[in-house]
């Protein structure tokens, strides 16, 4: 039986005082890849960020590794891109390795110093995300692309059981999704890391996911990939034209 | 000039300047870094309007200002960050909201106990050469206090000025570093007071973070280069201030803005 890694009960979230979801219950297993979708507005970054306690207010039951949110301590096992990431400081004056390094770093006890093995998960986090030679450069100089790929490889860097994306290739181009998300499917297959991928994409989720959610302030569906298009919540969510243009792939 | 140097290095009450100076200098430069990303450059002009009001109560009260200082002025620091957090107004206006109301404070107090003016005049620039060793003991203590507290806070303190929500999921606990960065920020104002008074404290966190940021490469760097920077404005500024008979603290600031300046030219032509 898999292992529950989130467990969220009668979840209502509220961003800056508007109700932003309504009663969302859902289990997340281990080794699942689940695309959150839906339309702007719909409370994608609302569900992530209440996973967290990010600033949302909320009223319900949210269970992260089998412990309840309040009390949870295990952030090792858990990576995180925020979606603001995409407008970071450009005069912050850090390197790519600093940033990198930041996301091992702050789950270790003190005092803080990197291992070798530290510094091995670094070098390999940051030639993953083809950003191995960027490493003492500064953030601000980087581009937009560059600067997603840093952040990632921070989320990557300690090997996290979860892993949390809030649109995390809104910054890159065609090519470099492609290779991110064939590499995250790796993630996910060889590594068994569970992933939540937030996206405005739904055609491209779909395909690599293996689990969708697909939120409107409240839960529409919520499950296998394959199952999407012909779900009855579906059929009365959206008109069959509709359903054959988001899920064509079906 | 060089004869006038070395006469100056030689009193007492220069060699206590310069050891109070650089260590307080320091650690305004250290935590200057993290307060700039933070957007809290002006924490220090507003801290320092409060600790007018709070030197202007211990002169009323007859206590010493500095111990006073700064139980006041670390409280009115969790007050302008309870205020900017629940009070749906942003962080300046919650800063400009309590030290308009310390300044209001401080003149009336001030004007009540009108025998105290004078003392209170030597508050609004400073007084660094009349630091006594006593408080060099003081400013060194304290001043460790806050250092070692970046040091142990220091992964934190960096993710929380890159990315709050990023700290916070990594398990950082954002409310308690935010109200220690703010509590430390204010014991640092108020030992800066002692070097170049309420009027120009802001300047030794603003302006040597700001010159190291102009090149700085890696955080590391730029907390070094802040700290060089600082120290160096405080021996320069002191000597200096000494040969050509010029206020020190005034001095202090002018050789910090000079060091941003060709740091800013620096990285321009």
């Amino acid at each position: 039986m898999p292992v529950k890694i989130v467990e969220v009960r009668n979840l209502t979230a509220w961003y800056r005082d508007a109700e932003a979801l309504t009663d969302i219950s859902l289990d997340v297993d281990t080794g699942d890849y689940v695309g959150i979708v839906g339309p702007n507005g719909s409370g994608k970054t609302t569900f992530v960020k209440s996973l967290f306690d990010l600033g949302v207010h909320t009223r319900g039951e949210i269970v992260l590794f089998g412990e309840p949110r309040a009390g949870f301590r295990g952030f090792s096992r858990v990576g995180y891109l925020p979606q603001k990431a995409m407008a970071l400081d450009a005069r912050f004056p850090a390197t790519a390795g600093e940033i990198v390094a930041s996301g091992i770093l702050l789950r270790k006890r003190f005092p803080r110093f990197l291992s070798g093995k530290d510094k091995d998960a670094i070098d390999n986090a940051m030639r993953l995300m083809d950003i191995a030679g960027l490493k003492a450069r500064s953030v601000g100089e980087l581009s937009g692309g560059q600067q997603q790929r840093v952040l990632l490889a921070r989320a990557l860097a300690h090997d996290p059981q979860l892993l949390v994306l809030d649109e995390p290739t809104a910054a890159l181009d065609p090519q470099s999704r492609g290779t991110f998300y064939a590499m995250l499917k790796h993630l996910n297959q060889a590594h068994g890391t569970t992933i939540l991928l937030v996206s405005h994409d739904i055609q491209t989720v779909s395909v690599y996911a293996n689990k969708l959610m697909y939120l409107d302030r409240r839960l529409v569906f919520y499950g296998p990939s394959g199952d999407f298009a012909g779900s009855p919540a579906m059929k009365d969510y959206f008109s069959r034209q509709e359903r054959s243009i988001l899920c064509c792939d079906h | 000039m060089l004869r006038s140097l070395i006469e100056a290095l030689s009193f007492g009450f220069m060699q206590r300047a310069l050891w109070a100076g650089g260590l307080i200098a320091l650690t305004c430069a250290c935590l200057g870094v993290f307060l700039l990303l933070r957007r809290l450059a002006l924490i220090g002009d507003g801290l320092a309007h409060v600790a007018f009001a709070s030197i202007a109560l211990a002169l009323v009260l007859h206590q010493a200002p500095m111990m006073l200082s700064v139980p006041l002025v670390a409280a009115a620091s969790l007050l302008i960050l309870e205020i900017s957090e629940r009070g749906k107004v942003h962080g300046d206006a919650a800063l400009g909201l309590v030290s308009s109301f310390a300044v209001a404070v401080g003149v009336i107090l001030a004007s009540i106990g009108k025998g105290f003016n004078v003392d209170l005049f030597s508050y609004l620039f400073g007084s660094i050469l009349v630091v006594t060793k006593a408080e060099v003991w003081a400013a060194g203590v304290l001043c460790a206090a806050v250092l070692s507290s970046v040091a142990v806070l220091y992964h934190d303190l960096f993710a929380l000025a890159f990315d709050e929500d990023y700290a916070r999921a990594s398990g950082v606990r954002t409310a308690v570093v935010n109200r220690l960065l703010v509590v430390l920020s204010s014991i640092t104002v108020v030992l800066g007071i002692k070097l170049v008074g309420t009027m120009l404290v802001s300047s030794l966190i603003i302006l040597p973070a700001a010159a190291a940021f102009q090149f700085a490469k890696g955080f590391g760097r730029a907390i070094l280069w802040s700290a060089i920077f600082a120290v160096s404005s405080i021996v320069i500024g002191v000597l200096g201030s000494y040969v050509l008979n010029l206020p020190s603290g005034a001095c202090v600031v002018l050789v910090n803005f000079f060091f941003f300046l060709i740091a800013f030219l620096f990285t321009r032509f």
